[in-house]
């Protein structure tokens, strides 16, 4: 079992990666294998990078082989390339140093790298076998690649029974007992009521209870008082709100652009949306996965699926590029590893360039993923409406067209040729292959130059303030005066149909994917892990039938993804919510599940909750359930042996209590909110500025805004997908909690909310801290109170100063039992 | 590479930061840890501290330090068609090439030129390497400063900064190590993410200090209407809760970093005025840098704010001139380069100048440049558009040999073609005269072993050796 911290666990894996390529020849003297060692790591791929392009059996440039060390040794025609032993006199240093001769002619080499060959010829320049000539390495998928524990089917072994075990709930508690055991540990004490119902509600909805709620939980004795309660925020629509933001940060959901403009996505809250309502309906993941990869291929129109395909939207872009090709390429590149990271918990991303340096992952595997988005085109002009309301707004806008003829047709003429001008400039901006796609016939062009134009057009209506801009003043006049005629219409106009950012496939012929670089640009169809081939009875199909002009290749990865046989995917999306619930997965690389990742800390429990999710018609809310009914996650944070535990396994991957965590950005906002009792209930709808009392996600998220009270404590920064936040903890930061506005401006409502209920001081100090920690205060904590309000010295008629109480609940803001979960 | 060497050193200490990113460590390590920072570093440091003078928007090499004479002589002609077309920014077809007019002077022993839009930098230029042949992948704006402080021109990645801040720390715990001034209250493109820590915790961004505001660091000052001593009884009640609740929580460090976190803040509040307080310096270094004309006064009282940073130890600081894209100059670049200039000629020579008088240009390197340059081709008859192909940066100071130009571009300017040096050598670069190993320093993120230059780049040894 893996017990220890990443990064140490991470510098031995390199340790070890390095001394097993260096023992491959421990028969031989060590002197030996340590030079051949050196020619594999530091000489052989720079030969194969750089030098067997031109001299090897295929082509032999100036005569030279430097595929042997026979063609090293005979040179070429300026003869001999090397003298063993001695750098000085080879031809090859010479080259290198680009003195004479200049090798290789695409650039010198780095300094190092040539030093790296001196110390070759200096050792004799060992060839390690001499009756082969030097190939690239290339690695294939082995067989103990499909060993990896995260591509064997998932097994669901049965639960683990020991005699001695009476603390266990039910059965992750029975996996849990076992690892602890057999570390001679035991599980702590189950958490007291009030603060288990504090986890429950931030762990559920993200939000605080009230007092009440805590004390009617904290009296009620009944044995399921628990399992209501959780029953109860699993039924709230606040449990959606919460659990979104998790797949949100994954997705790297932002509402702009990125890049320099930055552009606010006004549509783009509907994507939100649908996701806080896919938990709350407790969507089964399968669903979930399809309709935000291809939501668009249903055969009936779905506005829902429409809106969730906004998933291929949520990438940056840059409104100005001339560069579209290269735009396009990082686009298609950026959803590509997106998706491999959510789905796939892979990063993808090394595989663009190579086979991937430490996992079974050959470059094509990349590109086979990046065919599926091949013929994906962005949509601007769709909408998410239902086949009545858009019946009904047609019917209505006809009748306002027809009223508006003439004053369209005057405003149309006028405006022709600064549209035609417009759209001229706009492509004539753009390099000359990018121009002909835009200027060839729609049904001519392939998805590539779809997209292309797609690109361009954009510019057409974004950039340089559209194509309205530089009107003469005359008809800046004609087209005001027009404009108000059409206003007299407005009440025949229907409101718009719900707008949309969205993709559709392209209908018509797909453009190949190619490797870049691969000189013989072979097109390279969809597919899936190739790892994964073999030993699941995964689907092979890489398209499947949906709706018309659009190629199914989505839907089949989708379907993919989510099938119940897919020993990875399904592993992947179980071990992100137990990482909810815990702070930390059983795999604590919850995004990356390949060999540089961490294996699981109890893989077996991973397996049977995996088997028992798919099961479960992979509900959600069954799983959160039954994490939430354990005993592993009722246990207290306080463990009695917590020293010599920690000493034993610091990073408490063996549960063997629950971690004190600080809230995430959001749960510490709306926590203030709750207090203050300024928390809007409103849901959904378009986000709001920082300043609005509206949950935390709703809040604008504006990518090039990165210095926000949110911010403050680690959003996530919609730019990458984000699996784990960070937790940081600097001056800065409480400089912002304690000086900032936001805090002593909600600790100042909070102050006066007390006030208006209370006005008997060691009541209204009380109810400070149950709206702040949500606990009654120890002795202690009230001595602290008491001497911060200067109470009991008996002169005064003792009443609390709202001032002073203002800096009561800011101080309770900022304290660690209000920041921290435990 | 050699990690048994790595591990007992300076990896254990970054490992230790990175488990604050898996939500384990604490400030206390990052913080505490920050000191002896030589000790972290792969090779023996040349500069403790990065001067970084960033001219945000791509200021002209063809009309301040690489002199093209064919382009005057080629002058309202098309780009010659033995050129490569450009992909341009603006995309202006066929626009004729614009002559410059500068004079140009060739300074001191080395006999460097430089043109008269640039005097006093001029009078510098036995200190100063001229790179003249930069290039990037960023053609616009946002892609090219998000490259120039990122490596890359796509968002998402650590700025340098951030990676220095995280492979050395900082040397005065007191003050931010990366701080961040603009010569106006605008905002640079991509904003506070250019200095953001990108995959990075958020404990390695940068701090923006408003160089002319009464509060130099967001947050920093009390609370409107505060006294200090009503500051002091609430950090008390603070100390007192969080106490109680740590005793309560043993074997939690986080709890213990937060404490601390507002011991460090509170000194923060009493340090960072002092280090940006001009009024402790004389006139005549005041005149030094132009605070006493209003031209300069903006970005002089900056560069003197970053002397007194770097002599803090401060680690890496950034200065943006024309913040929001002002060198920016598609059209008129005749006017809007001379004010640029104006702007900061006189204080950037100033601040070397007084660098050097204190000893302390040797252990500070310089940087110059912004994100592109410019093309030698018009726009809109009196401008130019971006060129992000062949551009000229300089450094000075910290082990970088002056007066010397490394590299060229081809006769008109347009292209890079010797000893091409692109953003991820010029970030290798600054990272190595800071004692660091561009592929030694190593950042885990999902998995994947990331470096600061996207495992690309080379230290350029001309700038020390010549």
């Amino acid at each position: 079992m893996q017990i220890l911290a990443k990064p140490f666990f991470f510098w031995c894996f390199v340790i070890a990666v390095s001394v097993l390529s260096v023992t491959f020849s421990q028969a031989d003297d060590s002197r030996k294998s340590e030079i051949i060692a050196h020619f594999e790591h530091e000489i052989r791929p720079v030969l194969i990078g750089q030098c067997i392009k031109c001299h090897s059996d295929k082509k032999q440039e100036g005569g030279l082989r430097l595929d042997t060390l026979e063609g090293f040794l005979k040179g070429g025609d300026s003869g001999p390339t090397l003298v063993p032993g001695n750098p000085e006199e080879s031809v090859l240093m010479d080259a290198l140093h680009y003195d004479g001769l200049e090798m290789p002619p695409t650039g010198k080499l780095a300094e190092k790298t040539i030093l790296q060959f001196e110390r070759w010829i200096a050792e004799g320049a060992v060839w390690p076998t001499t009756d082969k000539p030097l190939r690239p390495a290339e690695r294939s998928i082995s067989d103990a690649d499909r060993q990896w524990w995260a591509f064997v089917p998932v097994k669901k072994t049965d639960p683990p029974i020991d005699g001695r075990d009476e603390w266990s709930k039910n059965t992750i508690d029975r996996f849990v007992w076992k690892g602890l055991s057999e570390h001679e540990m035991e599980p702590a004490p189950i958490a007291d009521k009030t603060t288990l119902i504090r986890r429950l509600y931030f762990d559920l909805i993200g939000l605080p209870p009230s007092p009440a709620e805590i004390d009617a939980f904290v009296c009620d004795e009944s044995p399921n008082a628990i399992e209501q309660v959780i029953d109860r925020l699993l039924a709230d629509s606040r449990y959606g709100e919460h659990w979104a933001r998790f797949w949100l940060d994954l997705v790297r959901y932002a509402e702009s652009d990125g890049w320099n403009k930055d552009e606010y996505r006004p549509h783009l809250w509907k994507f939100r949306d649908y996701v806080v309502a896919a938990f709350n309906k407790d969507m089964p993941y399968p669903k979930f996965v399809l309709d935000q990869l291809a939501g668009d291929e249903s055969a009936e129109r779905d506005p829902d699926g429409l809106i969730a395909a906004g998933f291929l939207r949520l990438g940056i872009y840059e409104y100005n590029q001339r560069d579209a090709r290269g735009q396009w390429n990082d686009i298609m590149n950026e959803m590509t590893d997106v998706a491999g990271d959510v789905f796939l918990g892979l990063s993808m991303s090394c595989a663009r360039c190579h086979f991937h340096k430490f996992d079974p992952i050959p470059q094509t595997d990349y590109f086979k993923l990046r065919a599926f988005f091949e013929p994906v085109c962005w949509r601007d002009d769709l909408d998410a409406a239902t086949d009545l309301e858009r019946k009904q707004y047609e019917e209505k806008i006809s009748e306002w067209e027809k009223a508006t003829q003439s004053i369209r047709e005057q405003l149309a003429a006028i405006l022709e040729p600064y549209e035609k001008r417009k759209w001229a400039s706009t492509a004539a901006k753009f390099p000359i292959e990018i121009q002909a796609c835009f200027n060839m016939p729609t049904h001519e062009r392939t998805s590539w130059q779809e997209q292309m134009a797609y690109l361009v057009s954009r510019q057409y209506l974004e950039e340089d303030g559209g194509p309205y801009k530089k009107l003469d003043k005359e008809d800046a006049e004609k087209r005001e005066a027009l404009q108000k005629e059409l206003a007299a219409f407005d009440h025949l106009k229907p409101s718009p149909l719900r707008e949309v950012m969205t993709v559709t496939d392209f209908p018509g012929l797909i453009a190949p994917t190619t490797i870049p670089d691969d000189p013989r640009r072979q097109s390279i169809p969809p597919g899936f892990l190739d790892v994964l081939s073999t030993n699941t009875d995964l689907p092979a199909a890489t398209s499947v039938q949906v709706k018309e002009g659009s190629s199914g290749r989505r839907t089949a990865l989708a379907k993919w993804i989510g099938d119940a046989r897919n020993p990875l995917t399904t592993r992947v999306i179980v071990n992100r919510i137990w990482q909810q619930h815990f702070g930390q997965g059983l795999v604590s690389t919850s995004s990356d599940f390949g060999s540089l990742g961490d294996k699981p800390t109890h893989p077996e429990l991973l397996d049977w909750l995996t088997a028992n999710f798919v099961e479960e018609q992979w509900s959600f809310k069954k799983l959160h359930k039954q994490i939430l009914l354990s005993a592993t996650w009722q246990q207290s944070s306080r463990h009695p042996q917590s020293e010599r535990y920690q000493s034993i396994d610091s990073a408490e991957r063996l549960l063997w209590r629950t971690r004190v965590r600080r809230l995430q950005a959001e749960q510490i906002r709306d926590a203030i909110l709750t207090s203050s009792g300024q928390l809007s209930n409103e849901a959904g709808g378009p986000s709001v500025a920082e300043d609005k009392p509206r949950r935390s996600l709703y809040v604008k998220s504006i990518r090039n805004q990165n210095d926000t009270f949110l911010h403050g404590f680690d959003i996530a920064n919609g730019l990458q997908s984000v699996a784990v936040r960070d937790t940081t903890t600097t001056p800065t930061q409480s400089l912002m909690l304690l000086n900032g506005n936001y805090a002593l401006a909600q600790a100042k409502k909070l102050a006066e909310r007390l006030l208006a209920e209370q006005q008997e001081p060691e009541q209204v100090l009380r109810n400070a801290f149950r709206w702040t920690w949500g606990t009654e205060p120890t002795n202690a904590d009230m001595n602290c109170a008491h001497q911060f309000f200067s109470l009991g010295s008996g002169e005064d008629s003792e009443v609390i100063d709202p001032q002073q109480l203002t800096d009561f609940c800011h101080i309770l803001f900022n304290s660690n039992q209000f920041l921290y979960l435990e | 590479m050699s990690p048994a060497i790595d591990l007992s050193t300076s990896i254990s200490r970054r490992a230790l930061l990175q488990s604050s990113g898996m939500g384990l460590g604490s400030v206390a390590f990052n913080w505490m840890l920050t000191r002896d920072a030589a000790a972290q570093a792969h090779h023996r440091p040349l500069a403790k501290s990065v001067i970084w003078l960033f001219m945000e928007g791509g200021p002209s090499h063809l009309d301040l330090l690489d002199p093209k004479p064919m382009l005057n002589k080629l002058a309202g002609k098309p780009l010659p068609s033995s050129f490569r077309e450009p992909i341009t920014a603006m995309g202006e077809k066929n626009a004729p090439l614009l002559a410059s007019p500068r004079t140009w002077t060739k300074y001191g022993e080395s006999g460097m030129p430089a043109s008269d839009w640039i005097p006093n930098i001029g009078e510098c230029m036995d200190d100063i390497a001229v790179i003249r042949s930069c290039w990037t992948n960023g053609i616009n704006h946002a892609g090219g400063v998000c490259q120039m402080n990122t490596c890359i021109n796509f968002a998402g990645r650590p700025s340098l900064g951030s990676w220095v801040n995280y492979g050395l720390g900082s040397a005065n715990e007191n003050l931010p190590s990366f701080v961040v001034m603009c010569d106006s209250a605008a905002r640079p493109v991509n904003g506070p993410r250019n200095w953001g820590s990108g995959f990075m915790p958020a404990t390695h961004q940068g701090v923006r200090i408003n160089g002319t505001d009464a509060e130099p660091i967001s947050n920093l000052n009390f609370p409107a209407g505060y006294s200090g001593e009503r500051m002091e009884s609430k950090l008390g009640l603070l100390k007192q809760f969080n106490q109680s609740y740590a005793a309560a929580h043993p074997q939690q460090t986080e709890l213990e970093a937060r404490i601390r976190s507002y011991e460090l803040a509170f000194r923060m509040q009493a340090q960072a005025p002092e280090a940006l307080d001009l009024s402790q310096e004389t006139a005549e270094t005041e005149a030094m840098y132009g605070l006493d004309q209003k031209e300069t006064e903006t970005f002089g009282r900056n560069c003197l704010r970053a002397r007194r940073m770097v002599e803090r130890g401060v680690r890496f600081v950034q200065l943006y001139s024309g913040t929001g894209s002002k060198w920016d100059s598609h059209a008129g670049i005749e006017k809007n380069h001379s004010k640029l200039c104006r702007s900061m000629d006189k204080p950037v020579a100033g601040l070397l100048k007084d660098l050097k008088q204190r000893g302390l240009l040797d252990e500070t390197l310089v940087i110059w440049g912004g994100e592109f340059g410019r093309t030698p081709m018009s726009e809109k008859g009196d401008g130019r558009d971006h060129n992000p192909t062949g551009f000229s940066i300089w450094m000075a100071g910290g082990g970088v040999k002056g007066g010397q130009a490394i590299g060229a571009t081809d006769e008109l300017g347009l292209y890079a073609i010797e000893d091409k040096m692109h953003v991820h050598d010029i970030h290798a670069s600054i990272l190595w005269l800071m004692g660091l190993d561009n592929m030694k320093l190593t950042y885990d993120h999902k998995g994947r072993i990331e470096r600061p230059t996207i495992n690309e780049g080379h230290f350029q040894k001309k700038l020390i050796a010549g």
